[in-house]
């Protein structure tokens, strides 16, 4: 799941991202609000954390665009006002949450799994394809009870996979969901990545879990 | 119609009533007494049956005519008093409604619905008067709470960010099982920086608070020795920052009514800022002079300078003309707030002549303490 980080207070804004990035997630930061308009042009973003009081251009401003061009990135708003009209105000602009500054981080983590929920097929917390079971909020994996040990990237992966069960996912896809900007890779680094998700999974008994659809990408 | 001003007023009204219900009072009460006297003023003498003098008969006519007359009077002075109290209670009425009205929208007006107003309608008189007064002690009233409102609501916004920044780099941290010493060293400098902030803003708002109250100045202040000093103070700040600072002072005594702290911390302040937005091997001129009964206290620096359109609201408590700067530099977006209040408590002014990339030139004006021997 690709994130874009939204705040000009540099310290914070990293602590957010470094916090996110430990989860898996893929990780974007701007400092201003020109910066993310520019940078949600050129990559399509899962979610948003969205800082409203924004150099350049405002938050508000920022929400008001990406609701504009697309209904599916997520929102989550994060300002140190408080007032309930600055909550409804927001919501009403198109965020999907709001967050209040100081905020505790387990509670962002979990509001930001929540509007990820959202998007997807199930609103369920745990992801279920056939016998493979994927907490996010937890990081394990398991087929028929049994644990499997995955890695950040192999996990956000997989995770990706299974919110697009069915549906055939490409290489440049999961290089735009899985990974952040300042990983210069290409789509050899996806193979990889997936050829050792793959073998953990058959070593696993989840046999030919992934299916390779040849010149098109990945399903599950 | 145009009506003269004098006509309009409750005054004149008032006057006018009143004549009217004293003029009807007069008709009625000369229209009862000359009907009653016809009526019952003249009594007729008792029937002649022979036991009485014709003189005896007359007396009892005239005393009993006597005793008409006083009752006629008697209940033309209580026809007045009904008709002259009912005449007041109705004219009072009729001129207090007003006063009613307006009191009892000024009793529903309180702290939470500052926005109500009387907004009276009627003659250009004492009552509109008052309710227009009334009104405009709200607006102010009403302006007065919300920017009360707007800096508290600024200034937890200032106060929650650093401590939003500590907590999250902590909570991340602990979170990460796999954090080294390196990351700790770091989350540490982040939250010393964040503490630094917090200490920074509650000193500044601590400041603003006890400038804000106005306090009287004791003592005289000779602006020249001030200017030295603070130039002394600044002199290896300004040093490090490959700056020199050039004092200009006036060749004659500039004493001040005021209060040496804070005259000290606004033209320190200006200095400070004059530093901070300096380009490397610039100078900083401050310099004093006299103009009849003024003071004209100057810091120019040849640093980035101001643009036109943040220039108005550049003293404006939590204005930033560029925020992350501003931040960098360890500001806290009230030392021009606090500034200007210095100098207006101290009856002086404070000017800004900037363009941007020009730098900026600051010009302070205190009235001159005329006698000098105090």
């Amino acid at each position: 799941m690709r994130i874009l980080v939204t705040e000009d207070e540099k310290d914070l804004a990293d602590a957010i991202a470094k916090g996110l990035r430990n989860q898996g997630y893929a990780v974007d930061i701007a400092y201003d609000g020109q910066q993310a308009l520019d940078m949600i042009e050129i990559s399509d973003y899962d979610l948003i954390v969205l800082d409203l009081n924004l150099p350049l251009v405002d938050g508000m401003e920022v929400c008001r665009q990406v609701r504009e061009s697309s209904s599916r990135t997520g929102i989550l708003m994060l300002t140190a006002r408080s007032s309930p009209s600055d909550r409804v105000s927001g919501l009403d602009r198109g965020a999907d949450d709001y967050l209040t500054k100081p905020f505790h981080f387990p509670e962002l983590l979990a509001r930001v799994r929540a509007i990820l929920r959202r998007e997807g097929e199930s609103r369920d917390t745990i992801l279920r394809t056939r016998d493979l079971v994927l907490d996010p909020n937890s990081q394990r994996c398991y087929f028929n009870d049994d644990e499997i040990k995955l890695t950040t990237k192999e996990f956000a992966i997989l995770e990706y996979l299974m919110r697009n069960a069915g549906r055939i996912v490409s290489q440049e896809e999961l290089l735009e969901h899985v990974w952040d900007d300042d990983a210069n890779l290409f789509t050899h680094s996806v193979r990889v990545h997936v050829m050792n998700l793959r073998r953990k999974l058959d070593g696993s008994g989840a046999v030919d879990a992934i299916s390779t659809v040849k010149g098109r990408g990945y399903i599950l | 119609m145009r009506v003269p001003i004098f006509m309009k007023t409750i005054r004149f009204r008032l006057t006018v009533w009143y004549a009217a219900v004293l003029l009807l009072l007069g008709i009625f009460i000369i229209l009862w007494i000359n009907l009653g006297f016809r009526f019952w003023g003249d009594a007729k003498p008792p029937i002649d049956d022979g036991t009485q003098t014709v003189e005896q008969r007359l007396a009892s006519a005239r005393a009993r005519s006597r005793q008409n007359i006083l009752t006629v009077s008697l209940i033309s002075a209580a026809g007045t008093l009904v008709i002259g109290a009912a005449g007041g209670y109705l004219l009072s009425g009729r001129i207090l409604k007003p006063v009613d009205n307006v009191a009892s929208i000024a009793a529903r007006i309180s702290s939470t619905n500052l926005k109500e107003r009387i907004n009276h309608q009627g003659p250009q008189d004492e009552m509109k008067h008052l309710a227009d007064t009334f009104d405009d002690m709200l607006a102010r009233l009403d302006g007065a709470f919300e920017g009360q409102k707007q800096f508290i609501q600024d200034a937890s916004h200032e106060l929650k960010t650093p401590i939003a920044i500590a907590l999250t780099n902590i909570e991340v941290m602990e979170m990460d099982s796999k954090a080294t010493e390196k990351d700790y060293r770091h989350v540490m400098e982040v939250i010393k920086l964040s503490l630094d902030r917090l200490d920074r803003l509650s000193k500044k708002l601590l400041l603003l608070s006890v400038v804000e109250q106005n306090q009287p100045h004791e003592s005289v202040v000779q602006i020249n020795d001030l200017l030295q000093d603070i130039s002394t103070e600044f002199g290896d700040i300004a040093k490090a920052a490959k700056l020199s600072i050039d004092l200009k002072p006036s060749s004659e005594q500039l004493p001040v009514a005021g209060d040496v702290f804070f005259l000290r911390e606004a033209i320190g302040n200006l200095v400070d800022n004059a530093i901070k937005y300096s380009k490397p091997d610039t100078a900083i001129t401050i310099s004093a002079k006299k103009d009849s009964s003024q003071v004209i206290i100057e810091v120019r620096d040849n640093g980035i300078g101001i643009p036109k359109h943040d220039q108005q609201r550049i003293f404006d408590r939590f204005y930033r003309v560029e925020k992350s700067r501003s931040r960098d530099l360890g500001g806290t977006g009230l030392g021009l707030a606090v500034v200007k209040k210095i100098v207006e408590n101290h009856k002086g002014t404070i000017l800004l002549q900037s363009a941007s990339g020009k730098g900026s030139t600051f010009t302070i004006t205190l009235p001159l303490q005329q006698d000098i021997s105090s």
